[in-house]
């Protein structure tokens, strides 16, 4: 038994070694590839078919008023609508309303609703359902991260602190016709109502399931939410009476939850899979691009987000500011990039290039060990300190925030690494005083809509530095608020933006965040399934399902 | 008084020196002379030896700090390096999916897997000795619970149960080795159970109770030492299971938290390059399959050596 059992470990070594012989390390092309070009034209969308989709974790919550996260975000796109929409070029175009009639200050927003949009449940949408949206984005019991957007609306501030009973600005002319009146001019005014939080949501429903609706969600959207199997799989199927009677294409898509990269890339390769939710895996990736097979299927588009490591203010010793700078000099950006096959840009401020505001010159933190252990010895700790930060489970963000903790071992700090699941992570990043440090790779922050006050108001203004807000550096400057306030109000865009760049550049100063990596993306999907780039990677409804279709 | 036996008579055989009842010199003589027998039990003797020098003087052994990421440990695009032989001896074995040096991290990782093996199981040999010695000498009710509790013990998956505790306390070594003695130990008391209801049959046993032995000093002094043979082998064997808990555990993300080098750890880190970079996978791989085999055949050859009613 004993030399079988010997024999056999023999055999199994062997194999084993001649297998590992085989595949060594690709050649070495250039740094990452550059996109493929788009799709020739003239290919006629055909109907029909189910898109199947992976993610490893599960979706947080499909309420629009309250997910927040890159997995939810695209997704409540197919299953809402909101007043106005983007098209393919980000151009801002009516979608359940027409373009408002705006007043000549700048203060007075009209809307007037399409006629014979209905929700899922066949009732048609009325002004009352957008009035009721809003507030209930506003409403305090709903703990909205994306309630600091509608603050510029009269009266929002008075009902959000529970000083009023309804918001005054939200105004319902008739049927078809709303009002919103705000308390200055704001440029981002109109990007707020083509956002996710303004998504129509039927009353009786949300009021039907209550904190549940997010597991039940119902809108007018492209497609009926059908069923949702937790940690298993989400189903969708087509809306036959949406009001763009043509789209979508597609009959339904399938949501497979509880695959990691790897597999999700596996099934893919094999036909059963048509998009990679969670993207390529790094493992995969050289191998991947190098394949003439893939050309074609591979999408590539620059996203406009910062990745970071958010340091909470709240919590010690992140108060101090020359510790945040220690830790924002301590950082080995390059070689996060690397390890993400080199898919994206190191950061040095807060903005992403493609976003309006970007200050191209603007005095960050170089990489510097020694000058960062100094610092931390200057604020009190020549012998570093002890801390944690939380990560994502998904492959590859653990393996980035262990190169965070090499990088933070160098100048002394001892640094643990919790990878959890997404919704834990949001959730814990959340609560105040929890966590001194958040990774955000995999989860944030990317553009709702391309202007500067997007990085401001629901990640670094005091209002978001609540529990369930997304500010999760907990940083709170009430003159940067007004300062924000007021650029947003000006009329004068190039004075506006380069408000913004000040306001930016004293962030940077403050070291709240550690602006690791602008990300590129990249995708891969089966032959079977179709559409232009921006259909696959849309810059803010991220997968645009309703223009996607498969042939067969 | 006879005192001369006629061989051809008796029915019992004569003593003769060998067979004489246990001194402690000829039975080590014994068992060390039926082990040097056993081929495969020396092999695995002399790798479990190899494996524990290695543990020991890793500082000296590893080429580089494990925990360290090298410029060079990836290629431009971010992948592991293969091994670098013949041209240069920077990385023997090639580097990991961080840009770590395999090598070293492989002869680390044997530090945390020998350490939680021999530590855990150590714990496990005694919780298991204790409960399964009072399950198996007590009559009534106090041994019949004690068997039951471990039957429950026992039926709980032993993975699962791992997992639960180390998510109530915070993963480290010391509390993957008290995790995993805790899950194991259900075994050895089982076994203990077993030797102990017929140990306590025997006369010696019987003789010491009527000189007025209190039970703890019956256990202490006179069954105890008969359950050494059992617990030596189970203290072998249990190294190999428990070498695979901590890799599992690893795997799992639960056990050993990084940078720490763990092979189980390195096996889950690795999985994602099994086709770009199979050598993290097929190392570490290697070392826990060498580890679990050779104490395995060592505990076995142990336990052939020990065994009283072997003739040979």
């Amino acid at each position: 038994m004993k030399r079988l059992t010997l024999f056999a470990t023999a055999m199994i070594v062997v194999s084993l070694a001649l297998v590992s012989c085989g595949p060594q390390a690709p050649e070495e092309g250039s740094a990452a590839p550059t996109s493929p070009p788009e799709p020739a034209t003239g290919e006629e969308p055909q109907h029909g078919g189910t898109m199947v989709l992976t993610y490893q974790n599960d979706i947080a919550t499909l309420d629009p008023a309250i997910g927040y996260d890159w997995d939810n975000w695209g997704m409540e796109k197919w299953v809402f609508d909101a007043l106005l929409d983007y098209d393919v070029d980000m151009n801002m175009v009516p979608h359940i309303a027409e373009m408002p009639e705006v007043s000549e200050d700048g203060t007075v927003y009209t809307f007037t609703l399409r006629k014979g949009v209905k929700f899922h449940n066949g009732r048609e949408v009325k002004a009352d359902d957008v009035a009721y949206t809003i507030t209930r984005v506003i409403d305090p019991e709903t703990k909205s991260p994306g309630q600091s957007f509608y603050f510029t609306i009269k009266g929002s501030e008075e009902f959000a602190n529970g000083e009023a009973d309804s918001v005054e600005g939200i105004e319902v002319l008739d049927d078809y016709t709303i009002r919103f009146t705000l308390t200055q001019a704001d440029a981002s005014f109109l990007n707020v109502m083509a956002l996710n939080f303004s998504f129509i949501v039927p009353k009786e429903e949300v009021e039907k399931w209550g904190e549940d609706f997010g597991h039940h969600p119902m809108g007018t959207g492209p497609f009926v939410f059908k069923e949702w199997v937790p940690g298993q799989k989400l189903t969708f199927v087509r809306n036959e009476n949406y009001f763009r009677p043509e789209l979508p294409y597609l009959d339904g898509v399938e949501v497979q939850i509880g695959v990691t990269p790897e597999v999700a890339l596996l099934r893919l390769e094999k036909g059963e899979v048509d998009f990679l939710g969670d993207g390529i895996p790094p493992g995969e990736f050289v191998r991947l691009t190098q394949d003439p097979a893939w050309e074609n299927r591979i999408v590539h588009a620059v996203r406009v987000n910062t990745t970071h490591i958010a340091l909470n203010t709240q919590v010690s010793p992140f108060d101090d500011v020359r510790v945040r700078r220690a830790v924002n000099m301590a950082i080995d950006k390059e070689r996060i990039v690397q390890l993400l096959n080199g898919r994206g840009k190191p950061a040095v401020g807060i903005l992403p290039p493609l976003m309006p505001g970007y200050d191209p010159n603007i005095k960050g933190y170089d990489y510097d060990p020694e000058a960062a252990k100094e610092l931390l010895a200057e604020a009190g700790y020549p012998d570093g300190f002890s801390t944690f930060i939380e990560c994502i489970s998904v492959d590859p963000e653990p393996k980035l925030c262990e190169s965070i903790q090499s990088d933070l071992k160098e100048i002394g700090i001892d640094l643990e690494v919790h990878t959890l699941a997404s919704s834990t992570v949001i959730n814990d990043a959340g609560t105040p005083g929890k966590v001194p440090m958040v990774w955000s790779g995999g989860l944030a922050w990317t553009q709702d809509y391309p202007h500067p006050s997007d990085f401001y108001g629901p990640i670094l203004g005091c209002d978001s530095a609540v529990e369930g807000g997304w500010n999760w550096a907990w940083y709170c400057n009430p003159e940067l608020d007004a300062r924000e306030l007021k650029a947003r109000g000006m009329s004068d865009w190039d004075a506006s933006m380069k408000e913004y760049q000040e306001i930016f550049q004293i962030l940077l100063d403050e070291a709240v965040w550690v602006p690791v990596f602008h990300l590129e993306d990249y995708n891969a999907h089966s032959d079977a399934l179709h559409g232009r780039v921006r259909d696959f990677i849309h810059p803010v409804h991220d997968i645009w399902a309703e223009n996607l279709w498969k042939s067969e | 008084m006879r005192t001369h036996i006629d061989a051809s008579e008796q029915p019992i055989r004569v003593l003769e020196d060998a067979d004489r009842l246990p001194e402690h010199q000829s039975q080590l003589a014994l068992v060390w002379r039926r082990l040097k027998r056993d081929r495969l039990a020396l092999l695995g003797a002399v790798i479990v030896a190899l494996l524990v020098l290695v543990a020991i003087f890793a500082d000296v052994l590893a080429p580089y700090d494990p925990t360290v990421p090298f410029d060079d440990g990836l290629t431009l695009q971010g992948m592991p390096v293969p091994s670098t032989l013949p041209e240069s001896s920077q990385f023997i074995l090639g580097s990991d999916s961080s840009g770590r040096d395999l090598l070293s991290r492989i002869i680390f990782g044997a530090r945390v897997s020998l350490t939680v093996g021999v530590l855990a199981n150590g714990l496990a040999v005694t919780i298991g000795l204790v409960i399964g010695s009072i399950g198996g000498y007590f009559r009534g009710w106090v041994g019949a619970l004690v068997m039951r509790f471990t039957d429950m013990m026992m039926a709980f998956p032993s993975l699962l149960l791992a997992i639960a505790l180390v998510a109530v306390l915070k993963p480290s070594l010391w509390v993957i080795v008290l995790v995993i003695g805790l899950v194991y130990w259900t075994w050895i008391a089982r076994v203990v159970y077993g030797e102990v209801l017929s140990l306590r049959e025997r006369e010696f046993v019987t003789a010491a109770v009527c000189a007025g032995a209190s039970a703890g000093r019956v256990l202490f002094r006179h069954i105890l030492p008969h359950l050494i043979p059992t617990a030596i082998v189970w203290g072998t064997l249990g190294i190999a299971t428990n070498v695979m808990l901590e890799a599992s555990l690893s795997y799992l993300g639960i056990g050993v938290q990084p940078p720490t080098p763990s092979w189980g750890g390195m096996i889950q880190q690795g999985q994602y390059y099994y086709r770009s970079a199979p050598w993290l996978i097929l190392f570490p791989g290697l070392a826990i399959m060498l580890t679990v085999l050779s104490f395995n055949l060592l505990g076995d050859g142990l336990r052939d050596a020990l065994d009283p009613y072997q003739r040979r």
